[in-house]
């Protein structure tokens, strides 16, 4: 029988598995407060993306499921954590001074950490292309300037940046 | 099926393409009647334009110099998901350089660390507005992952006051308190966390706080206002919460009918170097509000109040006695 009406299948799963993917985890990140976290977070992920919990009473391998949802999560993790300090030193080095409030901050980082995602994957001049014209609106020709590229070549950068954005925001 | 897929695709790459072509600056009159006709020829085309917005407000939503610098700084740090997956295969390799390797690597600081001295107060606000008061020697980290934002406490207490915006996205972004014993989650709040050796008491001032010890599997215990409970790693003691337990707050430490060694014990959190009681005198009977602030005034009212004498080694050495 599928499960019980009381337990769902993925409450099944993280009473047989929770303790064991915290014990995996904190392996791999040597701190038993990151793997906590991140173990949690990992079950939220799957509580919250209705594709995976349809699929959960048909995985055979739970656990090599669980590991590739908590290898997903710690990326983003450590995603995050890049983004938060390069944001904290960007801020050092601002030439005037700017107030930001938590909120703010949150907020932007959120939508840092959403491009950042989408231009992962691009070239280096295709990505630098793309945040020079819309974050420090540049002109093509400045642009051109800047990458050594020709004005047509930025052209053409943007829109395959703009495509590959699109794909993702619409997938 | 397919078709409808690929046909969105192109749809969307045209889109793009249109974009790029009005941003340069030599596109033409004509150029941009044609992006027009195109717009109007299809509402897929509108859709498509539509989503070409949205992009572009949410770049314009962030400051444009220091984000740009930010996005570099990161992409050259080069904290790439490959990088990521790389240290993973060097981990599943196994090995001592692998390990070593790993314990190097920055992961921690995304948390902001938050410590108070011993008789030191202070106010935090987190990102989503939540109010903190951090009470006497107390250490914590903020932690915000991509589904919760967590409050590690490994020392003292603190006061939660959870804002009218947390409370509406904490469908998304829950908040969460985690102790060695367990989680406390707040469910729209005002409540008090304390770890203490083997428990974490949690007092709930407001609305109900949900607590979840580690070894309890998914078994939760709800609390209300008005009751105090010690969670340990496998469950959860309920009680009536004592009066005022939140008067820290405003610097003060209200104590009903308690013994006089419980007093000293609280008050000593709030000083630093020794104070202690005679054995003799520790079940006398206190009540009264005493100030952290100036746990010297708060001893002088002890003397006042009670049959004893402060006997002042140093100012760090501080003894209760008897009065013989």
């Amino acid at each position: 029988m599928p499960g019980s009406a009381k337990n769902t299948p993925l409450a099944e799963m993280y009473n047989t598995h929770y303790g064991w993917l915290q014990c995996w985890l904190q392996r791999k990140t040597g701190c038993s407060w990151q793997a906590a976290d991140l173990a949690q977070d990992t079950f939220l992920r799957i509580l919250t993306s209705p594709g995976n919990t349809a699929q959960i009473s048909k995985i055979y391998e739970p656990r090599s499921f669980l590991t590739t949802i908590a290898r997903r999560v710690w990326i983003d993790f450590v995603r995050r954590d890049a983004l938060e300090k390069a944001w904290l030193e960007a801020l050092k080095h601002q030439s005037e001074p700017v107030v930001i409030s938590p909120e703010e901050q949150a907020l932007i980082l959120e939508t840092l950490f959403q491009i950042d995602a989408m231009l992962e994957g691009l070239g280096h001049k295709v990505s630098q292309t793309f945040l020079l014209c819309h974050l420090e609106g540049l002109r093509y020709a400045e642009i051109a300037e800047r990458l050594e590229v020709s004005v047509s070549s930025v052209k053409k950068y943007m829109a395959k940046a703009t495509e590959h954005c699109l794909l993702l925001m619409c997938e | 099926m397919i078709d409808n897929q690929a046909a969105r695709k192109d749809t969307l790459r045209s889109a793009a393409r249109w974009d790029a072509l009005l941003r340069s600056e030599d596109v033409t009159e004509q150029e941009k009647q044609a992006h027009d006709a195109w717009l109007k020829a299809d509402p897929a085309h509108t859709y498509a334009w539509q989503q070409v917005e949205k992009l572009r407000r949410q770049l314009q939503s962030v400051p444009g110099t220091a984000s740009l610098n930010t996005l570099q700084l990161k992409q050259y740090q080069g904290h790439s998901r490959r990088a990521v997956l790389r240290s993973f295969a060097l981990l599943a390799a196994g090995g001592a350089i692998g390990s070593l390797a790993w314990r190097q690597a920055p992961t921690q600081s995304w948390m902001a660390s938050h410590r108070t001295a011993r008789g030191e107060r202070r106010k935090y606000s987190l990102a989503d507005g939540t109010q903190l008061i951090l009470n006497t020697a107390t250490a914590l980290d903020v932690v915000e992952t991509s589904t919760a934002r967590v409050i590690r406490l490994y020392e003292g207490e603190i006061f939660i006051r959870t804002s009218e915006r947390a409370k509406k996205v904490a469908a998304n972004k829950a908040l969460q308190i985690r102790t060695e014993q367990g989680l406390v989650i707040p469910l729209g709040t005002v409540f008090t966390v304390r770890k203490q050796d083997m428990s974490t008491q949690v007092t709930v001032l407001e609305d109900e706080v949900e607590l979840i010890p580690l070894s309890a599997g998914d078994k939760t215990q709800r609390i209300v206002a008005g009751e105090q409970a010690w969670m340990s790693t496998r469950n959860v003691k309920v009680a009536n919460a004592a009066p005022q337990a939140d008067s820290w707050t405003r610097d003060l430490l209200v104590v009903v009918d308690w013994p006089l060694s419980s007093l000293v014990a609280e008050l000593s959190r709030y000083r630093k170097g020794v104070l202690r009681c005679d054995p003799s005198i520790a079940g006398l009977r206190v009540s009264g509000s005493f100030p952290i602030d100036d746990t010297g005034r708060a001893l002088q009212a002890i003397a006042n109040a009670l049959p004893v004498k402060i006997d002042r080694l140093t100012h760090y050495w501080v003894t209760i006695k008897e009065v013989s």
